[in-house]
Formats: structure tokens, sequence, C-alpha cells
């Protein structure tokens, strides 16, 4: 699982330090992965089997729940790869090396896929909604 | 297939057949393969007439529009309209316009070798005054039976009249709507009843003759304001309508079921002779008067008992309410009525509604319309912006009109906003289990009936119809428990 998920993320931000540091502490791709896959899949659900409002089912309103669960993930992302990082380097007395900005970049990577993961759970599960079958199209 | 003709005589006549007509479109059964309606009105501008002819023609385009077969699940436009028999929906008078009464008899000719007046002309002037004999008739007759007697004798000679009997075939019925105290209906019914009676054109069986009669006659329940050159006056309605049943009494007895409504609250219009200007609001009365059409067309065949023109036993009926009031609500109606009108009306009116509110919110959006070609082609076709919509204006007009009449039937709060279902005065619409309401509820409901709709490519307002008359449905029973 850490090799999938890693493959998926460094395919969005490549072979970077970071990268290579959140390969080797297994503890950030496998949890951050699955919750982006399972929060985009429940994201989705929620969407259109709870909400499933015909008030709300025009693209945008799916666009905006999309969007909420890619922020959710990305928060989720940067706080728990900064939380490992941190820790990893502060069992060696060190100061973590990476800026912010690099932390951003794996936290977009993974709101990226949460976005492409709940496009592709939408097109699965979106048939049998009544108010929202033809959302986002 | 059998046929219910309904002769609608003069402006009641009319009024009654447009009464007959949206509550046909709603969705109330009439036990009939199809309704033939045949009007007679020497008055071709009469406002009244011609929004009756314009609401039944939008009605048989939008008929002509849906599948008929067993299979269908839609109510709205149950029943046919045939207009083919008489495709202006109208009987013609010749040779009224711009014509005197006296011009029209002859007056003139009514002399001697010598010139002076014979006992023809002395015959008419004691049956016709002098205001009588001076009266146009190009908007009819004015509150005179007396004229409307001689000059709609002619009916029977048009072509029209001949296309009616013609096409009578057995299992046919006849219903003539007319009222007591003005002028063209009430000289025009008996002379329509008698005609048919003496029918030359047997066909098989003595068809026409002995086709079962039914007739509604409206009793007074309107009068017109005072105008001192109009040739109306509504203080002779009550004298006019005695003497009339009188008439009916002893001459009048082959009909074999015979209506009669009428109403102590009158409703006091503007004094209009004819024309566009003769424009009445919708009255609860009409509505009760096409329900007698309805009645008649559920009685049994055996109870018409008809022999060379001559009926066994004539059936008189009455309508009433269960309770006084001056502006009448469903819970003021007999149970019978209810059972007849309070669903299929109240279907209707959402549908309305809906059409009026919300659908140019909701078409482009919600699943029930994308997955069934209802887009911009279909709601901006001619099915749609014209048939339709002058069918759901016609309705919403027709329920606002007799709400503000006297008396009033106003069952409906016509103009509520906050809750498309708090709409039957009187009764609150049920809780459902749901989170939604108002129009979020309705598009729900649409949406989870649209998997049930059949597509037809060549029909869509079939589809359209049908999808709304299931949605109103499952609605009503939910809200209104109907």
């Amino acid at each position: 699982m850490n090799d999938l998920f890693a493959n998926l993320y460094e395919l969005i931000t490549g072979q970077t330090d970071l990268a290579n540091e959140l390969y080797n502490s297994e503890a950030v791709y496998v949890p951050v992965g699955w919750c982006m896959v399972l929060l985009s899949l429940i994201g989705m659900i929620v969407y259109y089997y709870l909400i499933n409002h015909p008030r709300f089912n025009r693209w945008y309103h799916w666009l905006l729940m999309v969007l909420v669960v890619c922020l959710i993930n990305f928060g989720i992302a940067y706080f728990r790869a900064n939380d490992a990082i941190d820790s990893m380097y502060a069992e060696q007395n060190q100061d973590s090396p990476f800026s912010a900005m690099e932390f951003i970049s794996f936290s977009m990577a993974n709101a990226l896929w949460t976005f492409v993961f709940s496009f592709a759970f939408s097109i699965g599960i979106k048939w049998k909604s009544r108010n929202a079958s033809r959302t986002p199209f | 297939m059998s046929k219910l003709y309904v002769f609608g005589i003069g402006g009641t006549g009319a009024r009654v057949l447009k009464s007959l007509t949206l509550l046909m479109a709603a969705g109330v059964k009439i036990n009939a393969d199809e309704v033939a309606p045949i009007i007679i009105d020497p008055d071709l501008a009469a406002a009244d007439l011609t929004r009756t002819i314009k609401l039944m023609q939008d009605y048989v385009k939008v008929r002509n529009s849906i599948d008929v077969d067993n299979a269908s699940k839609n109510g709205f436009f149950n029943t046919k309209i045939n207009m083919d028999i008489v495709p202006s929906g109208r009987i013609p008078v010749q040779n009224t316009k711009d014509v005197k009464f006296k011009d029209y008899i002859g007056l003139s000719w009514m002399v001697d070798e010598k010139g002076n007046e014979n006992a023809n002309h002395a015959l008419v002037s004691m049956l016709f005054s002098e205001k009588n004999l001076e009266s146009t008739m190009e908007v009819g007759f004015k509150g005179n039976p007396n004229i409307g007697s001689v000059v709609l004798n002619q009916f029977s000679f048009s072509d029209e009249y001949k296309a009616f009997e013609s096409s009578v075939k057995q299992g046919d019925r006849v219903f003539v709507v007319s009222s007591i105290f003005g002028g063209t209906g009430a000289s025009g019914f008996p002379l329509l009843v008698k005609e048919l009676r003496k029918s030359k054109n047997k066909g098989e069986n003595d068809l026409v003759r002995n086709v079962p009669i039914g007739a509604v006659t409206v009793l007074p329940y309107f009068d017109v304001k005072y105008k001192e050159d109009s040739e109306i006056d509504s203080t002779t309605f009550i004298s006019k309508a005695k003497a009339a049943l009188s008439y009916y009494d002893t001459n009048l007895t082959e009909v074999n079921s015979l209506y009669y409504i009428a109403d102590s609250i009158t409703k006091h219009y503007e004094n209009s002779e004819g024309g566009d200007t003769q424009r009445n609001e919708a009255h609860f009365v009409e509505l009760a008067a096409a329900l007698a059409i309805v009645d008649f067309a559920s009685q049994p065949d055996s109870s018409f008992q008809t022999v060379d023109g001559n009926v066994k036993n004539t059936t008189y009926k009455e309508f009433g309410i269960e309770r006084e009031s001056k502006s009448i609500l469903f819970n003021d109606l007999c149970q019978i009525t209810n059972q007849t009108i309070k669903k299929p009306m109240t279907q209707f009116l959402l549908f309305c509604k809906y059409l009026n509110e919300q659908i140019s919110n909701s078409y482009r959006y919600q699943p029930w319309a994308k997955n069934h070609k209802f887009d911009d082609n279909f709601i901006k076709g001619q099915y749609f912006q014209s048939d339709l919509t002058g069918v759901k204006n016609a309705y919403l007009e027709w329920l606002s009109e007799m709400s503000s009449n006297s008396r009033a039937f106003s069952p409906y709060d016509l103009n509520a906003k906050k809750d498309v279902f708090a709409l039957i005065k009187g009764e609150s619409p049920a809780k459902v289990m749901s989170l939604k309401s108002n129009y979020d509820l309705f598009n729900d409901t649409l949406n989870d009936m649209q998997a049930k709709i059949k597509d037809n490519d060549s029909k869509v307002l079939h589809s359209f119809l049908e999808l709304f008359y299931q949605a109103t449905d499952k609605l009503v029973k939910s809200k209104f428990r109907l």
C-alpha cells in the first residue's frame, strides 16, 4: 500500500526529499491515502444519498461538496506529514529541514487525488440517486 | 364508441361548457368515449363564446398529442373532445347580422293587395313589442325568448346540425345546457328538444328521435345593473323564469333527465347586451351545471326509455350543497360532489401552479426533465407554450373568477406562496416523512416517479402529463389523504 500511494502522490510531487522521507516513515502515505479514498467515498455517499436534495443538485453544489472534502484531505495531509516528519527529526534532536511550501505541495497532491477519486466515485454511484442522478452532468 | 353531444345554448351554455372542459382537463371522468360540444349562439363576438371555443381547441390539440391506450396512467385530459363533427364548435344562426327582427320576419311584406297591414301584421304586433321589432340580433336576443323562438328555428337547416344528426350512433346521448332567464337559452332549449324528437333523419332504429336527452336549465343566478338604453332588464329574470318553467311543465316532456340549478345569492354584472363586452366571470353554478353532465353520463342506459320520440318517464334532479355558505369550500359540498371533483381539481391545480411558479427554475436541472427530453425544445415548443399553457391559464383564471364571484367557490388559496401544499382552505396538509417541503417535495416526487415513465419520442407531451399526473396523484394522497 505504501508503494501504491507513494506512486500516486509522487506522480504529482515528483521524487523530492520530502517524498523520500514520507515514504521511509511509512506512517504518512498509507493513512493519508486511505483517508483520502474513504473520505472521497463518504463525501459522495453523503451528497448523493443523504443530502439527495432537488435544491442542491446543480454542478456547483457538487463541486462545493468535493472542494470541502478536498479541503479536509488537504488539512489531514498537511498536519499528518508535518507531525510525522517533526517527530522523526525530533527523535534525532534535529529540526525539520523542510519548508511549509513542501508540505503544502504534498497536501495539494492529496487534494488533487481527492478530486479525482470523488469524481470517479460520483460516476459510479450517482445513477441510483433520486435527485442528483444527473449531477455533475 | 359512445358519444355525448353537449349543446350549449347562449352565454350560459358556453360558460358551462367551459367548466366541463376544465373539469375534463383535470381528469374528472365522463362515462363516454368522447364529448362532442356544439354551441348555439348568434352572438359571434361574445367573449364567453370565444373564450370557450379557444379553450376547447386547445384541449383538443393537447388531447391529440397524448396516447390513450389502456396502459397509460395519465388521467389529465382523460376524455376526448370531438370537434370533427362540428369543427367550428358552433351552429351558426344565419341572417342575424345587421338585421332588425322586423326585417327578419318580413314585416313590411305583411300587407294586403292595397298595401294595408294584413292579419299577419296584426298578429305580429300582438306578439312582439315595437322594441322587439326594432331589435337587432347579431349579439343575441337580449333576453327576449319570443324573438329567439322564431329566429332559432332555422338551426336545424344548417350543415352543422345535419352533420350532427348523421353522426349519431347507437349508445350516444345528448345533453342540452341553457339558462331559463335570458333570450337565446330559454328559447333554444325547447326548440332543440322538439327538433331532436321529431327528427326525420331516422337512420337506423330512430337513433336521433330516441336518443337519451338530458338537460340542465339554469335558473337566475346573476343579474345585471340597470342601464337605461339596454334591452336587458334583470328585474324580469324571475318572471321570465316562472313563465318558462310553466311552459316546460306542460310542453317539455321529451327530456329523459332534467336538472335544475338555482341560487338565491346573485351577482351584479355590468349590463352588456352582447358582443366582446359580454364576459361574465366564472361562477360556481356553471361548475355545478357541468356536474349535471357528468351525472347524466353516468346513468345506465336502462334508465332512459324512449319510443318513437316519446319519453316513458322523465327524472328531475336538483343540485345541492351540504352547508350554506357565501364562500363555498370543499367542506361545504356534499360527499358525492367532493368524490367527483376534489382529487382531480386539486391534482390539476398543483400541476398548473408548478407550471406557473416553478418549472422555469427546474426543467434544466432536475432529473425528471433531463431524463425525458423535457428540454428547451419542448418547453418553448407549440404544444407547451400555446396549447397546454392556454388550458393552464384558463384553469387558473376560472378558479380565480369563481373565488371572487358571488356566491364564491373558493376552496383554494391560490396565492399561497410559502407552501404550495397549503392550498386547500380549511385543511392542513398532512406531515410526510421527508425533510423536503414545498416545491422541493414536489421535485423530489417527480424525480422519484420519473423512472416509471416510458418515453414516447413522438409524443413527449404525453410522457410529461403522465409524469405530472402520477406525481400529483402521489402528493395529494400523502398530503390530503385523497
